[in-house]
């Protein structure tokens, strides 16, 4: 107990007091030299009788010195960010929610994988919405429910914050943006599309984005854990949907029964 | 087609993609793909890959941009007024978005129950492999002579792709190869 520590707010603390330690050394009690975080020298501990603690208040002026001016100001204000959040009304943090994810939905271009430092920079550093490790379980689920991946961290974050109605908000703010845009990029885009310079134009990227969507593969591929033995399954996926003209919806069907049928079928050779 | 008729089946449509549509992106291009253009016939396949061009270039996901922007040109290519078609784009883009919401108030509740499910974890180890071939195949169809017209296509293609392997940003790809479009093919 080197210092009292009063208001603990966050990781750092307020002093007010501070303490004096007394020793009873071999003999009368004397004062131990007072050093700010670090109580005194105790190689005679083996000869201490008593000890106690008295505690006067410090001046207002020594205490700002000491107690390292920038902390206490950090100290306040966390204070009162948590004092401005926990009055916001309802209202307003709703509104925030908003905000927040329209803020995410007009400033990503390319969509989906592209959004997520964004979003964890928002939610997780910024707003501390959550923390890192829920972040990741949420992009898991995120990543392995239908629909687009921004839409649902999206949703999982208002809906955690805010319930059901939070998830409105914050789906509609990651929504809009990318409506507005594209709506009116539709409504000048099909006026255009007979001029033969935006043709040109198009005729050169067309193929540039075949490119685009191919170039990730092999990365993606890495990261959901394609290795020799299981290789086949996106090989015969990709053949089927583009020779054979499978639905994806049957490919998505077959799959997650495939995956369900193999684990039951483990479950029970393990048994025996 | 009647213009209800045409909101509705849009509508249907937009809702199987966002309720099939898993690993997003590029993955959800082959589903959009066969039903807008396949099995619909709303837009050309070179109308296609402009929006996937239109969305790399435009902020949000590409399953709203082709939403928002599909909802609006078939509406319109049907003939009907543009005010009816900002209401198709407004339809879809709603569709494509409810399967979602439906499923995060639902995972939301479950969330920690979920999370270490032995099921999940079985149909993702397959699912994650086959959402790899549905991305593949999304280029593996937009490699056809209407975006692939002679071997000038070709070289754009390979210095594209060289170029994104090298992490160099999509926008600024997709603005190059546009120039290079625009003084390869005169007029």
């Amino acid at each position: 107990m080197s210092y009292c520590r009063i208001g603990r707010l966050g990781n750092s603390s307020i002093t007010f007091y501070k303490p004096r330690h007394v020793f009873d050394i071999n003999g009368g009690p004397q004062p131990s030299g007072f050093v700010f975080g670090r109580t005194a020298d105790y190689k005679d501990i083996g000869t201490l009788k008593s000890c106690h603690t008295e505690f006067r208040l410090i001046p207002p002026v020594r205490l700002l010195i000491e107690s390292r001016l920038a902390i206490v100001c950090i100290d306040f204000a966390i204070c009162f960010h948590f004092y401005y959040t926990a009055t916001m009304s309802t209202g307003r943090q709703y509104w925030e929610l908003f905000l927040v994810f329209f803020k995410i939905g007009a400033f990503t271009f390319g969509g989906g994988y592209a959004m997520i430092p964004l979003i964890r920079k928002e939610v997780v550093e910024k707003k501390l919405w959550l923390n890192d490790d829920e972040f990741m379980d949420m992009l898991a689920i995120a990543q392995s429910m239908p629909g687009p991946i921004a839409l649902n961290t999206a949703l999982f974050v208002g809906n955690k914050r805010l319930g059901f109605k939070g998830s409105l908000f914050s789906g509609a703010g990651v929504i809009l943006p990318s409506f507005t845009a594209i709506l009116l990029i539709a409504v000048v885009f099909t006026r255009f599309k007979e001029n033969m310079v935006v043709e040109r134009i198009f005729r050169g990227i067309r193929p540039a984005v075949v490119a685009l969507i191919a170039a990730p593969l092999l990365g993606l591929g890495k990261s959901a854990g394609i290795n020799p033995k299981n290789i086949w399954i996106p090989v015969i996926v990709a053949l089927s949907v583009w020779l054979l003209k499978i639905s994806p919806v049957y490919v998505i069907l077959v799959a997650v029964l495939m995956g369900t049928s193999h684990y039951l079928f483990v479950k029970k050779t393990l048994k025996k | 087609m009647g213009l209800t008729d045409l909101l509705f089946s849009l509508f249907l449509s937009f809702l199987k993609i966002g309720l099939f549509g898993f690993g997003g992106g590029y993955a959800m291009l082959p589903l959009i793909q066969r039903e807008v253009v396949d099995l619909h016939g709303w837009i050309s396949v070179s109308d296609f890959t402009d929006i996937v061009a239109i969305s790399q270039t435009t902020p949000g996901p590409i399953a709203f941009n082709s939403a928002t922007y599909i909802g609006y040109t078939a509406v319109t290519g049907m003939g009907f007024s543009q005010g009816y078609g900002v209401l198709g784009s407004a339809i879809c883009t709603l569709a494509v978005s409810l399967p979602s919401l439906v499923i995060m108030t639902i995972v939301c509740a479950f969330f920690f129950r979920l999370k270490n499910n032995p099921w999940m974890q079985a149909s993702l180890s397959v699912l994650k492999p086959a959402i790899i071939g549905l991305i593949a195949s999304a280029a593996l169809m937009l490699m056809n002579g209407y975006n692939f017209i002679d071997y000038k296509s070709w070289i754009i293609f390979g210095v594209v792709l060289l170029a994104s392997l090298k992490k160099v940003d999509p926008i600024l790809l997709i603005v190059l190869s546009g120039v290079a479009g625009l003084f390869l093919y005169p007029a």
